[in-house]
């Protein structure tokens, strides 16, 4: 607080309060400063947990013959064990399997792959991410401009892995064996 | 002393509380992220490890295969060149049996006769001298591919423990294959290396009969004039005896004999493989009917190295679990016999849960955590 006075001409009893205002200014500043803080911390975590939960996905793909349901659970496992109030992670994540090369969409129909066409696995996720933290969410989604109807906003976190498909041969459906002997 | 010497530092508390917590985080998201590039990169080797020590055993499979095979066509070589000795002989003969007749040939009868004989026996000696080299070689080279593949098969357990080992020294630092499964890495070779029998005497005839050229098995003409059959014929071929071949090569003539038509041999030739240096037929080896297990688990632990700036203290212990198989698949026949005189064994990754050796050796915290 600024004195226009001589400074030993101040009187105390007029600098009452003077703390609770200061307070009342430089706390929800704070507040707002720590809130974002930790909501930009929770949302690095998400991408660092979305990363393995691809990668988990891509493996799982790799060795179950592209089963997206699959893939599905696996990467929704891993979203699960996020730490706070984040769940659901299946119904927030949406997977998809990237075509082999530019144009080639016919090789992936509803969920199955033509396994002579593909030799890498590519996996893409997205993740519908909840911005919970109350102030903070809603000035990260603005800033962001993503908006979509629900009780939290979101942010749509994505992260894509591939991977050597190992079951493109000796398909059951394809006539060969699935164990060698 | 100004009055608001009391207030200084007021904002400090703030600014220390909002950086301890601003570091705590970043530490931790530094921390995480370290985790999950370790859990990933010793994924990535236990994968690498699985499918190293599986190649060492597949690749095993295939040159057992090809071994197999270059025995048998060593083998088949000896048929041929025995049948081929049995016809020179037999062509020999036969030219000394026209060479009376050409004889008679006026001027340059004589001349033919002696061209004829010493090409005959020219031919003779050629087909029995290079038998007589080649037989001893094809019996030597078999039992030198049999040696190596003993050596080979005696080596198979610790190369795949090898190749896993190394596998793991190259792509994760810090790595460790757990020793369970290290030991069941060694059971699961010993037992395709058990799998591998050797095949029953009738069997290794069956293979070499396909492996022979069909006209060193069967060689026969008969002579005719137009449609008209003239009373005379050859016959000849390969017999598989347990460990030689005899090759044989008739030349019959219809004769009339106590009134009935009866074909007489007038010319015959024959030779036994085993007169140059044969001894027996390769030992061909393959899979017992019941198989090995093909599947394979490895366990990969690490104790995480401090991340340099991170939080100081004991890290938790990661692990990664692989399963794999080596399967067979010829291309374009899905539905052939895994065996091993064919190279078309090949190695993949398989879900842990499809391995019930996994299952047995694995810890039930493990398990619980594999996801694929």
């Amino acid at each position: 607080m600024v004195c226009l006075k001589p400074i030993t001409g101040c009187h105390p009893s007029r600098d009452r309060g003077q703390g609770v205002v200061e307070a009342i200014v430089v706390l929800p500043a704070f507040l707002i400063l720590f809130s974002t803080l930790f909501q930009l911390f929770l949302l690095a975590m998400g991408q660092v947990y979305l990363s393995y939960a691809v990668f988990c996905a891509a493996r799982t793909g790799a060795v179950r013959n592209a089963d997206l349901d699959q893939m599905t659970a696996a990467a929704g496992l891993i979203l699960r064990a996020f730490p706070g109030n984040i769940r659901s992670g299946e119904d927030r994540l949406k997977l998809e399997i990237l075509p082999p090369a530019p144009g080639d969409e016919d090789h992936i129909s509803d969920k199955r792959i033509h396994r002579d066409h593909l030799e890498i696995l590519q996996v893409r996720a997205h993740w519908d991410f909840p911005l919970i933290i109350p102030l903070a969410g809603r000035m990260i989604s603005g800033a962001v401009g993503s908006r979509k109807p629900g009780r939290h906003p979101t942010l749509s976190l994505s992260s894509t892995w591939s991977m050597p498909l190992w079951t493109n041969e000796q398909d059951p459906e394809n006539g060969g064996e699935r164990h060698a002997l | 002393m100004p009055s608001d010497t009391g207030q200084r530092g007021q904002i400090l508390v703030l600014a220390a509380a909002f950086l301890l917590l601003g570091t705590t985080m970043l530490f931790s998201l530094f921390n995480l992220s370290l985790t999950v590039r370790d859990k990933v990169r010793l994924q990535m080797a236990a994968d690498m490890a699985v499918l190293s020590a599986l190649n060492v055993q597949a690749n095993g499979l295939n040159s057992v295969a090809m071994g197999n095979r270059a025995i048998l066509a060593h083998d088949a070589i000896s048929a041929q060149l025995n049948a081929l000795v049995s016809q020179a002989s037999f062509y020999r003969k036969l030219m000394d049996r026209f060479r009376r007749l050409v004889r008679l040939i006026p001027t340059f009868g004589t001349i033919l006769s002696q061209v004829m004989s010493v090409g005959g026996k020219t031919l003779e000696r050629l087909a029995r001298g290079i038998t007589g080299y080649l037989i001893p070689a094809g019996q030597a080279l078999n039992s030198l591919l049999i040696r190596e593949r003993g050596l080979l098969l005696a080596t198979l357990p610790i190369q795949s423990l090898r190749a896993a080992r190394k596998a793991v020294e190259l792509s994760s630092s810090g790595g460790r294959i757990w020793l369970p499964t290290q030991a069941s890495l060694l059971r699961q070779a010993r037992s395709v290396v058990r799998s591998l029998l050797p095949l029953k005497d009738i069997e290794v005839k069956r293979l070499i009969r396909g492996t022979v050229n069909p006209r060193t098995m069967r060689r026969n003409w008969d002579m005719r004039l137009g449609k008209l059959s003239l009373p005379l014929r050859k016959r000849g071929g390969t017999t598989i005896h347990p460990s030689d071949f005899r090759a044989h090569d008739v030349l019959r003539m219809k004769v009339l004999r106590r009134f009935r038509w009866r074909w007489r041999t007038v010319l015959s030739a024959e030779s036994r493989a085993s007169k140059f240096g044969y001894r027996s037929h390769g030992r061909i080896l393959d899979m017992s009917s019941e198989g090995p297990p093909l599947s394979l688990t490895l366990v990969l632990k690490s104790a995480r190295p401090e991340p340099s700036g991170g939080i100081p203290g004991p890290l938790p212990a990661i692990t990664a679990a692989s399963s794999g198989e080596i399967f067979y698949h010829r291309p374009g026949r899905p539905e052939e016999h895994p065996n091993t005189l064919n190279p078309f064994w090949r190695t993949r990754l398989i879900p842990v849960s499809d391995d019930p050796m996994a299952m047995r050796v694995l810890p039930r915290p493990l398990l619980k955590e594999i996801r694929h």
